[in-house]
């Protein structure tokens, strides 16, 4: 009796999930198909850098928008954070002063702090910048600073 | 029979099974990491590279040699001295010249803040036993002579040293006699070791004599033209 049950019960079940054939009626209908491209990009940031000694004009890299897929009035926005001190590991009180400047060593310009994009391939050329004057101050010893690039989705 | 009957009909339900499945999220795709971080060294000693003729000495702090290291941002003292014979054209350090800043034959260098390149420049000078006063040339020919004449009875050969102060407007030679002292291993230290009020000193102690001297020649000759007019 359980077995015929069972049996009955399975039977139903692939009769349920079965294709039915539906035949098309005479009158149009539209179907609408709604898809969404989410908006995607890449942006690059400059890598770890190590400026050589009495160097005054270093090449940072550059930041770039390598993908792109953005809403229409929109952009993507990077925005460059940093106290512009190199700070002596050893000491904190001892700090030598640098500028991030857009473009390459040998044709800096402004300075750097912010930049939009809106397609694939844009980028900005940065160069780290220490003066002679500011060279020739510094103690000796280990410098370093953290350079945060912010990366927003926003409108134009 | 029917359990294998059963057995297939759950076989065909089980690819029913909804399956859940995980989409992508590529709404903002970033760099994982947003920050850089910018790193300098800066040494704790430079070098100090001589470059002389052969018997000039370079001192620095009191150490000779030809190729120094150097504190950063440190002050040292630097002296450079030449041999008998020879006398400085020009210092130059790292492409400046700084002959001019000398005093009492010594330098103390600025703070040091690179890898520094010292030239020494010099020429060699005749021996000479003339003393030169800028003053009066009757006193200065008087004192030549009596020079020579102190000289020549002198038991020891006397040396002349020369030397000529950092300012080369104002360079003069000088000759000393050491009367009986032999000073041929002496290095003069540049500019001017010795002070130059010695030479001056001696011109005008021998000068004075000489000019009276000549006062009383000059008496002499006047008495005796009165005698031969009379």
């Amino acid at each position: 009796m359980k077995n015929r049950i069972a049996l009955g019960v399975s039977m139903m079940m692939l009769l349920s999930m079965s294709a039915m054939p539906v035949s098309a009626a005479d009158d149009n209908r539209n179907a609408v198909i709604t898809t969404e491209v989410a908006p995607a990009y890449i942006v690059t940031i400059p890598t770890n850098m190590r400026v050589p000694f009495n160097q005054l004009k270093t090449d940072f890299g550059a930041v770039t928008l390598t993908k792109a897929q953005l809403e229409p009035n929109k952009c993507v926005k990077v925005t460059m954070q940093c106290d512009n001190l190199l700070d002596n590991k050893a000491d904190a009180e001892k700090t030598i002063p640098y500028t991030i400047y857009e473009g390459k060593a040998d044709a800096t310009g402004n300075v750097f702090t912010t930049a939009s994009y809106l397609s694939a391939g844009e980028k900005t050329d940065l160069t780290i910048g220490i003066t002679q004057d500011d060279w020739n101050k510094a103690y000796a010893g280990e410098y370093e600073d953290t350079v945060t690039f912010q990366i927003e989705y926003t409108d134009q | 029979m029917r359990r294998l009957a059963v057995l297939g009909l759950c076989l065909c339900l089980f690819p029913y099974c909804a399956l859940t499945a995980f989409a992508e999220d590529t709404t903002t795709s970033t760099t994982p990491q947003n920050d850089a971080v910018i790193s300098v060294s800066v040494p704790s000693a430079h070098t100090l590279t001589v470059t002389a003729p052969d018997g000039v000495t370079v001192t620095l702090d009191g150490v000779s040699g030809n190729h120094f290291s150097i504190d950063r941002l440190s002050e040292p003292t630097l002296a450079v001295s030449v041999p008998d014979g020879q006398e400085i054209v020009k210092i130059v350090l790292n492409g400046e010249d700084i002959t001019n800043r000398f005093v009492n034959g010594q330098y103390k260098l600025p703070p040091v803040y690179e890898n520094l390149a010292l030239e020494v420049e010099t020429r060699s000078v005749e021996p000479t036993t003339s003393t030169t006063e800028p003053t009066t040339s009757s006193t200065t020919d008087s004192t030549t002579s009596s020079t020579t004449t102190s000289e020549s009875s002198s038991t020891t050969s006397s040396d002349t040293t020369s030397s000529s102060k950092p300012d080369s407007s104002t360079s003069s030679t000088t000759t000393s006699s050491n009367g009986g002292t032999s000073n041929s291993n002496s290095q003069k230290t540049y500019p001017n070791n010795d002070s130059p009020n010695t030479g001056d000193a001696m011109a005008v102690g021998i000068g004075v004599p000489a000019f009276f001297l000549g006062v009383a020649f000059l008496m002499v000759m006047l008495k005796k033209r009165n005698k031969d007019e009379e």
